[in-house]
């Protein structure tokens, strides 16, 4: 017994020191286990400008700033509704801040509610892509208001529209001009996006600054609505567009075999003047009313 | 040996009259002796059987130096050969309290010194104030000390807590010929050193801001110096050091994870001395010696100056951009036979080049400076078997990052601290406690640094008390509950904190094990990604913010096989909750924002220790497992789970220590391995950048961040530790002088091991690699 534990004692001990050994001689570090993910993909196609252009990373092993020389990439896209396919041209683009990046552009006006594939290509044959539909052209229709007890709102229905951010809504008065961000406060019915104004909340501060500034009569001229139309994947999660929180990467991204994100979309407005009763609701004068 | 012999049943009435007494004619302890009716158990005032009712107390001291003996054993031995026996505390006091009246035999011992024997003669009813000076043994021993009585080392550990004493600090390879408590501890199994530059312990899963360390009673900020070989107090100053690895009992607080009390000595009263040495890193000087003709007042004073970048740095091809040097000074004094009297000063000053860049920007300087003074008064009331301690101190830190004529970060702490600390000895139960008042001021400058602590100003009032009473049902038992009430006015924070501390020993075993509720108001705050950062900024908990808190358990076990060889085991498990970590970004940059987290420690350490005759060395292991749980809002939206448990970067699963001395005549010889795991990083898969698309942006005018791709925060594991220091050192005698000289090596094989990581730039860092240093001492015989 003593020399079965001698001998159990023994190979303990030689087990670890061939561990510590094993484990000890290792220096180095394996600092970067690199993704197989080549490239990533920032831009927007908007098909109501005739240049498209797209921001290019490498994924590189080493974190250096953007050089001005030539990245091993091809960038092409396919209107996979046209079977068209054009190749993107290279551009080194110096910023304000003074770093370099890589922006690939093309000549073409993308077409509504098509679908086009980006594909970034190394020359080793990987790839990372994007497929993405331009989202169909979009009109706002200013619906019905409504009145519940002291609350007055007013839906505006874009029609068509497969989704809407940076909604802003500016009312233009005789005290000044007020805007209201409602960033991306819709709601999706069968016939497109609908987006609800809060009148009596949104004016609250124009009466405020109309008794600061003591004028009696105030007068709404008009209402401006800007959004931006855009395909449906363009929906930030957490309902925010926060840098921080997209530093994970993949958490806002709609691009295949790489990283980042790229939308359809384009800006489009609408101008309207409420009818006189919901002037009156709301307390504005209406001149000769 | 006889033990203990106790009568319980007359203890508590002679308690209560001498308290009358002393509450009667000692004044000014009036308000300090109150709280102790709050918790002495069972007072009956009517019990008035009283055969054992006095007391004999002392201090116990060397005779050449005067200084105090801690750890000396006195025992009174009866006709009857019942022994009543204890042990000198750090300021070498002793009482034993109801004996009853007749004739004993005492005795005094300590290892190196000669034994003190007596015949003792106890008057009924009184209390006799009886210090002994021992005198070294002159004889020269030759060996490394062997004493079963005397409890350091293995033999001293009881539930987290290990006795070190400067000797024992000076067998491990240091490149300070006095070796380094910061040496030591990095030997100890679940002390986790980052490496050998930045200063930085992390005890048992806790973090460098969970540790409170103290030295006579003031909190010193920053304890290490920037070159993690040393720490801010040098060993010729030392005493002794508790250090408290958790379970720590309610005499202190404020801190989560450990304590390390240091106590300093005292200058010889007797005659001038003093000692000088150099070496390859450092430069040093002590002198002390009596004040006044009567000898009842002396001094101590000790500077160092680091020499590396004109000493070591040229012994290696890279520049060790590190320099510090520290002051300490103390004067210390009998008043009366009853009461002792010490002011202490020091200043520790470190600058170096940080490891870590601050973004992609070039390295930056930190700098930090500790400043602390303190006063204690100590006195032994006539009529009650009392110590009263009190303490003033006034404790600051600056540290600053970045250019000296503008610094990127700062912060600015300062305490003010006042405490009466008492210790009644009852025989059966010796009860310890205390109050203490604090005010803070807190300053951070963290230029965007941490969310919502950017630039702030606080202040902060802390007011407490605490009862810890040792209660030692029978001679083998000791059994320590206490409590710790402390509050925090302006903030409207009360913390109750119970504890518990517990040992049983006899001749060979011994078990041991503690529990303990802790918070922490005041948190230093550091960018811990990596764990190797070193400047850290002190702030309050927000308002609005839980503070941090920990439940520690431990369970030990030690046998002391031999009278060489002893063997201890602990268990621990430490729970904490609302740490505050950094919250976690892809991008390059440090500027990152707080997010909560709670954390688990468990552990098992182990030491094996050997003294044999000329013979040192002992074996130590950790194991431990260090987990966190992250609770960053995002981690939903990036993992799929509102928690994400993680490794942090100081969680190091195994350590091993082993330490072999020996001497050979006047060679003393050492050798040191140490072993330790692989510490977590987070590891990148790449770079790449994030543009905001957040509207119809313009990709040629938005330039957007470079990002770093990680799959998990702290996937990776860095390679393991390991590393070889000799030492050899030999003394000789010249006229009035003894002499040293010191060879030593450190990173004998040169391994490479990594300091830091920059997760960013992928910049490593190493420590040192293989540097030779050789030193000499004079001191004054």
């Amino acid at each position: 017994m003593i020399l079965r534990l001698h001998t159990y004692g023994r190979r303990g001990t030689a087990c670890i020191l061939a561990l510590l050994f094993f484990t000890g001689c290792e220096e180095e570090i394996t600092r970067v286990e690199l993704t197989d993910n080549a490239f990533s993909i920032y831009g927007v196609i908007n098909p109501l400008v005739d240049v498209q252009a797209l921001r290019v990373f490498q994924i590189d092993a080493l974190l250096e700033l953007t050089r001005p020389e030539p990245i091993d990439a091809t960038v092409l896209s396919t209107d996979l509704d046209s079977g068209q396919s054009i190749a993107w041209q290279d551009s080194v683009v110096q910023f304000q801040n003074g770093t370099f990046g890589h922006v690939f552009w093309a000549p073409f006006q993308p077409i509504h509610d098509h679908r086009y594939l980006l594909e970034v290509i190394r020359s080793d044959g990987v790839k990372a892509e994007v497929l993405t539909r331009v989202p169909p052209f979009s009109t706002a229709e200013i619906l019905e208001h409504n009145v519940d007890g002291f609350f007055l709102t007013q839906p505006v229905l874009w029609r068509d529209a497969p989704h809407l951010i940076n909604i802003n809504v500016t009312y233009f008065t005789n005290v000044g001009k007020f805007n209201v961000n409602y960033n991306l406060q819709q709601t999706k019915v069968n016939g497109g996006q609908i987006v609800t104004l809060d009148f009596r909340d949104d004016v609250e501060l124009v009466f405020q600054m109309a008794i600061f500034f003591g004028i009696q009569e105030v007068v709404l001229d008009k209402i401006e609505m800007r959004v931006v139309v855009t395909d449906e994947s363009w929906d930030p999660p957490g309902g925010t567009f926060d840098a921080d929180l997209f530093s994970e990467p993949g958490t806002f991204s709609n691009v295949v075999n790489g990283f980042g994100f790229v939308g359809a979309g384009y800006s489009a407005s609408v101008e309207w003047v409420p009818e006189d009763e919901v002037l009156r609701e709301l307390g504005f004068f209406i001149p000769g009313g | 040996m006889g033990g203990f012999t106790n009568n319980a049943t007359v203890s508590l009435f002679d308690f209560f009259r001498l308290l009358e007494l002393s509450l009667l004619r000692v004044g000014f302890l009036k308000l300090f002796l109150i709280p102790f009716f709050l918790f002495a158990p069972g007072a009956d005032r009517g019990h008035h059987a009283h055969a054992q009712s006095s007391t004999v107390r002392g201090f116990i001291t060397d005779l050449a130096t005067g200084q105090s003996l801690p750890g000396a054993n006195v025992q009174f031995i009866n006709t009857a050969g019942d022994v009543f026996g204890t042990a000198a505390n750090s300021d070498g006091f002793y009482a034993i309290s109801h004996l009853a009246a007749g004739r004993y035999i005492f005795e005094a011992s300590y290892v190196g010194y000669k034994s003190r024997v007596d015949t003792f003669f106890v008057k009924p009813d009184v209390i006799t104030t009886y210090s002994v000076a021992l005198e070294p043994r002159t004889e020269k021993v030759g060996e490394i000390l062997v004493d079963a009585e005397r409890e350091t080392g293995t033999a001293s550990i009881t539930a987290g807590l290990q006795t070190i004493l400067p000797a024992e600090i000076e067998r491990i390879p240091s490149p300070d010929i006095n070796g380094d408590l910061a040496s030591y501890l990095s030997a100890l199994p679940g002390f986790v050193t980052i490496g050998d530059q930045g200063g930085q312990f992390f005890i048992r899963g806790g973090e460098p801001w969970q540790n409170l360390v103290l030295l006579d009673g003031m909190i010193i900020y920053q304890p290490f110096h920037i070159l993690g070989f040393f720490s801010a107090f040098p060993t010729e100053i030392l005493s002794s050091v508790d250090v408290y690895a958790g379970g720590f009992g309610a005499k202190y607080g404020g801190r989560i994870s450990s304590v390390i009390d240091v106590s300093s000595r005292h200058g010889n009263r007797h005659r001038f001395a003093g000692s000088a040495s150099v070496s390859s890193f450092l430069v040093s000087a002590t002198a002390e010696g009596p004040i006044d003709r009567e000898n009842r007042f002396s001094f101590l004073a000790s500077f160092r100056q680091s020499i590396i970048e004109e000493g070591a740095s040229r012994l290696i091809a890279d520049p060790i951009p590190y320099s510090f040097n520290d002051f300490f000074a103390k004067v210390y004094g009998e008043i009366t036979e009853n009461s002792r009297v010490s002011v202490s000063v020091i200043q520790t000053t470190d600058r170096g080049i940080s490891s870590k860049n601050i973004g992609l920007t070039p390295l930056a300087e930190v700098r930090w400076r500790n400043q602390a003074i303190g006063a204690r008064y100590l006195v032994l009331p006539g009529e009650a078997p009392l110590m009263a301690d009190f303490s003033f101190s006034f404790s600051r830190l600056q540290s600053e990052l970045g250019p000296e004529t503008e610094p990127i970060r700062s912060s600015l702490t300062s305490r003010f601290n006042t405490s009466a600390d008492m210790t009644f000895y009852g025989g059966v139960a010796d009860i310890r406690w205390g109050i203490f008042a604090r005010t803070l001021k807190l300053s951070t400058d963290l230029d965007g640094l941490f969310q919502n602590l950017i630039s702030r100003t606080e202040y902060l009032t802390e007011v407490g008390i605490y009862a810890e009473p040792d209660f030692k049902p029978t001679p083998e038992l000791t059994v320590s509950p206490s409590l710790r009430i402390h509050t925090f006015p302006s903030k409207r924070n009360t913390y109750i904190e119970p504890r518990l501390r517990a040992v049983w020993k006899n001749r060979i075993h011994r078990f041991s094990g503690a529990f303990g509720i802790y918070h922490q108001e005041v948190v230093g705050v550091t960018d811990r990604r990596d764990a190797t950062s070193v400047f850290t900024a002190w702030t309050a908990i927000p308002d609005q913010e839980s503070v941090p808190s920990a439940i520690h358990s431990i369970l030990g076990y030690g046998i002391q096989a031999t009278q060489e060889l002893s063997l201890s085991a602990e268990v621990y498990y430490k729970w904490y909750s609302n740490l505050f970590i950094a919250e976690w970004t892809g991008f390059p940059r440090l500027t990152t924002k707080l997010q909560s987290a709670d954390g688990r420690a468990r552990g098992v350490d182990l030491r094996l220790e050997l003294k044999k005759r000329v013979i040192y060395g002992h074996l130590t292991y950790g194991l431990s497992w260090v987990n966190y749980e992250a609770k960053q809002s995002s981690l939903q939206l990036w993992f799929g789970s509102s928690t994400f448990s993680f490794r942090p970067a100081h969680d190091r699963r195994h350590q091993i220590n082993f330490l072999i001395g020996g001497r050979l005549k006047s060679l003393n010889l050492t050798a040191r391995w140490q072993f330790g795991s692989g510490l977590p990083f987070s590891r990148a898969q790449g770079f790449d950048g994030l543009v905001l698309v957040d509207g119809l942006i313009d990709v040629f005018k938005e330039s957007g961040n470079r990002r770093v791709i990680f799959e998990r925060p702290f996937n990776g594991e860095l390679p393991t530790y390991h590393r070889l220091d000799v030492s050899a050192d030999y003394s000789f005698t010249v006229s009035a002088a003894r002499i040293m000289i010191q060879a030593s090596v450190l990173n004998v094989y040169n391994r490479r091991n990594v300091f830091s990581l920059d997760v960013f730039t992928q910049q490593r860092t190493d420590q040192l690699p293989i540097i030779p240093s050789l030193g000499i001492k004079i001191s004054s015989l």
